[in-house]
């Protein structure tokens, strides 16, 4: 403390000289006659309460003013600056938080801070400020003041220092995923020998004799070199519902994971499921398909995880691939037209402002305006259609129905919306263009350079080749990297930069030709 | 290890998938559906004639429709090798072979490429020739006179497809030695080969699956 209350002191030091040697150090405000510099600044400091404002100028005033304040009375060395205060105003004076009106029962108190009036329930902070209405945290004294200006004191609500932790996350949720991967992989990979084998075995003792006995025999070898077996006496309990194993509760082996699990029927952990039943719910894995693999008997026994695990992916991306119900189709297409007339309203928003300035009928932007009108009266009609059409489905059940009225209500209220525009454009070509409307049907081509429009088509097809290949590109390198191939990643890296290449140069020629 | 850049040039639907399925996974789909874009394969090939030689061929299958065309310079441009297929049974389909042979001699420069002209689809006309509709002394001339390698192939039965990418990755590795050859004269310094590829992953008893 006492070394921040020297520095203003010497502060005051260097800036006054040239004022106390013109007046041969005599206190600017009281005019009393010091011996030195050193005297005069601890009399001001003393007297008039300035440890460290050197705007001597202005201390007469705030001198002036002091004498008819009640706080200055209570405490006679602090005097705090008001002139940025807010005068109260009787009939208009309103909080400046609440903005009520105040009055006697209100209270009007100024921030001591920023000088607005509030009522007395927004200023009930106290802060520490000079005498020119500064913070002043360690010489300061404690005043009124607003929420606002409490909370904006320097310090007040730092945050302290922050690290920015997110690539890291990134970094550990990305090998996180990758662990996922790597031991579905794993997994996919072993289901697939395992089915390949049994699916072998069962062709080559199809029709024999013994195949009823020597099939269980062989299988049950394939299974051990498939997945090393945990040791029997590894587990005391179910690795899944970790219930204890008993005489009724036996020990199995999962024969993908090689961990011991339950049987139980209740939390079903493991199931002996018919190897026909696997192979056909593991559609996207590359069986070999042997030719009839209906009659084959064998069953192997799986861990619910492993279930779980193996075919949750193949069943989201069948159930993704059926096709949505009629009312969801008719709503996507719904959807896909409303954006294209939200899109063309707003485009309409322009075209006024265009008509307005110039007063003489243009005729190109009439042939324009006719077009667009053309272009919405089309995509409102098909919107009405398919509203009827959604309109005469029949709901399968009760939330199908709801969804339906919905719709419904949320279509009229749309199309009700979005009609007036259209009202104004067909007023506007009525009013603008009586005469010279359908002149000229054929629009000339605008600007475009250099290319004839044959060149323009050949060079969008092959920008469409083109991004379409980047695509395909795209979906190569991450499978790659999916299956660790990172040769193979690295070509296909290096093609899509040829194609990036490729494609800037084509949309630099297209230019304003280019797909909007 | 080596590798060597591929690419597959032809009309649609002669086979140019087939042939790659047939070299690359040993496997023959009736109903392959037609190539978008480009495919790429890889595979690695052990040389027969030069001893411990083993060669990666990195392949590009492109798509035979003409709405495709636009993107084989993109494959062709910096490619050791170029199979050029044509369909046995379509006469039309050798005529476009030839017009690609035309522009790879045209665009790349044939000493940096090996070309090989495959005809397929053999095995539709073994049982009766009536099929056949390309006769196959007409393209062999017409392969000598190119200068380009030359098999007629099924990729249905597998029959000459593995011969074919014997005999071409022999062929880029002889050039790639000779050039090697000349260059390690020039620069005594070898450069070294480091085996960045991980070993196959199907081994239960390996750590790492």
């Amino acid at each position: 403390m006492d070394v921040a209350h020297q520095n203003p002191a010497s502060n005051n030091s260097s800036g006054a000289p040239g004022l106390t040697r013109s007046k041969e150090l005599a206190c600017p405000v009281c005019n009393e006659k010091t011996i030195d510099l050193l005297q005069l600044n601890s009399h001001l400091d003393r007297a008039h309460g300035f440890a460290e404002e050197p705007a001597s100028n202005e201390m007469p005033q705030e001198n002036t003013k002091r004498k008819n304040t009640s706080l200055a009375a209570k405490s006679s060395k602090f005097a705090l600056n008001r002139s940025h205060w807010v005068e109260p105003d009787p009939d208009y004076s309103r909080c400046h938080k609440c903005y009520t009106r105040l009055n006697r029962s209100t209270g009007h108190i100024n921030c001591r801070k920023c000088g607005e009036l509030f009522c007395i329930r927004h200023c009930q902070n106290v802060i520490k400020l000079n005498a020119n209405a500064k913070y002043d945290p360690i010489t300061g004294k404690w005043c009124r003041c607003c929420q606002q200006c409490a909370h904006d004191k320097p310090g007040c609500r730092d945050f302290g220092s922050f690290r920015n932790r997110t690539t890291e996350f990134h970094r550990l949720r990305n090998s996180r995923t990758e662990d996922r991967q790597l031991q579905l992989l794993q997994l996919e990979n072993r289901f697939v020998r395992l089915m390949n084998g049994i699916l072998r075995i069962n062709a080559r003792h199809q029709g024999l004799m013994l195949a009823s006995f020597r099939i269980p025999m062989e299988v049950a070898q394939l299974e051990r070199t498939v997945v090393p077996w945990t040791p029997d006496n590894f587990a005391t309990a179910c690795n899944l519902c970790k219930k204890h194993f008993g005489l009724t509760l036996r020990k199995h082996h999962c024969r993908l994971c090689g961990k011991i699990v339950c049987d139980s029927a209740e939390t079903g952990c493991s199931n002996n499921i018919p190897v026909t039943n696997l192979v056909n719910a593991a559609f996207n894995l590359p069986i070999t398909k042997l030719a009839d693999a209906s009659d084959i008997e064998t069953s192997i026994r799986v861990c619910s995880s492993c279930v779980q695990s193996l075919f949750k992916k193949g069943k989201f991306e069948k159930e993704m691939a059926m096709p949505l119900s009629m009312l969801f189709q008719l709503y996507e297409r719904m959807s896909s037209i409303s954006s294209v007339i939200i899109s063309a309203v707003a485009n309409l928003g322009e075209a006024p402002v265009n008509g307005a300035r110039s007063n003489a009928p243009d005729v190109s932007e009439v042939v324009e305006l006719t077009k667009k009108r053309r272009k919405m009266v089309d995509s409102f009609s098909t919107y009405d259609r398919l509203t009827k059409q959604l309109l005469k489905l029949n709901p399968r059940n009760a939330s199908e129905s709801r969804i339906q009225t919905a719709i419904i209500t949320r279509a009229s209220s749309f199309i009700q919306e979005n009609m007036l525009p259209l009202g104004h454009l067909t007023a506007k070509l009525t009013s603008q263009s009586p005469s010279s409307r359908p002149s000229q049907e054929s629009f000339p081509d605008s600007d475009n350079k250099n290319l004839s429009i044959k060149e323009i088509k050949d060079y969008r097809t092959q920008l469409m080749v083109i991004k379409e290949q980047r695509f395909l590109v795209e979906d190569m390198i991450a499978t790659a990297t999916k299956h660790r191939k990172f040769d193979e990643a690295s070509v296909l890296n290096k093609n899509l930069e040829e194609l990036d290449l490729q494609l800037n140069g084509l949309t630099n020629l297209l230019g304003g030709e280019g797909f909007a | 290890m080596l590798q060597f850049k591929l690419v597959l040039l032809g009309d649609s639907s002669v086979g140019k998938s087939s042939i790659v399925h047939r070299f690359v996974k040993d496997s023959f789909d009736e109903f392959r559906e037609s190539t978008i874009g480009a495919a790429f394969l890889s595979q690695t090939l052990k040389l027969e004639k030069h001893e411990d030689v083993t060669i990666k061929f990195e392949i590009w299958d492109t798509a035979g429709q003409e709405r495709y065309k636009s993107l084989a310079p993109m494959y062709y441009r910096n490619a050791n090798a170029a199979l050029v297929v044509y369909d046995v049974t379509q006469p039309g389909s050798l005529v476009k072979a030839q017009s690609w042979v035309d522009e790879l001699k045209h665009k790349v420069g044939d000493q940096d490429l090996v070309i090989c002209l495959v005809g397929n689809k053999l095995d539709l006309c073994e049982d009766n020739d009536t099929v056949r509709q390309v006769d196959m002394g007409d393209a062999q001339i017409y392969a000598q006179e190119q200068k380009l390698l030359f098999h007629e192939v099924s990729a249905k039965t597998g029959a000459g497809v593995a011969q074919i990418f014997q005999e071409i990755g022999e062929k880029v590795y002889e050039r790639k030695a000779t050039e090697s050859a000349a260059s390690t004269a020039h620069q005594s310094r070898k450069p070294l080969n480091v085996e960045l590829q991980r070993p196959s992953t199907n081994d239960s008893t390996s750590c790492c699956v």
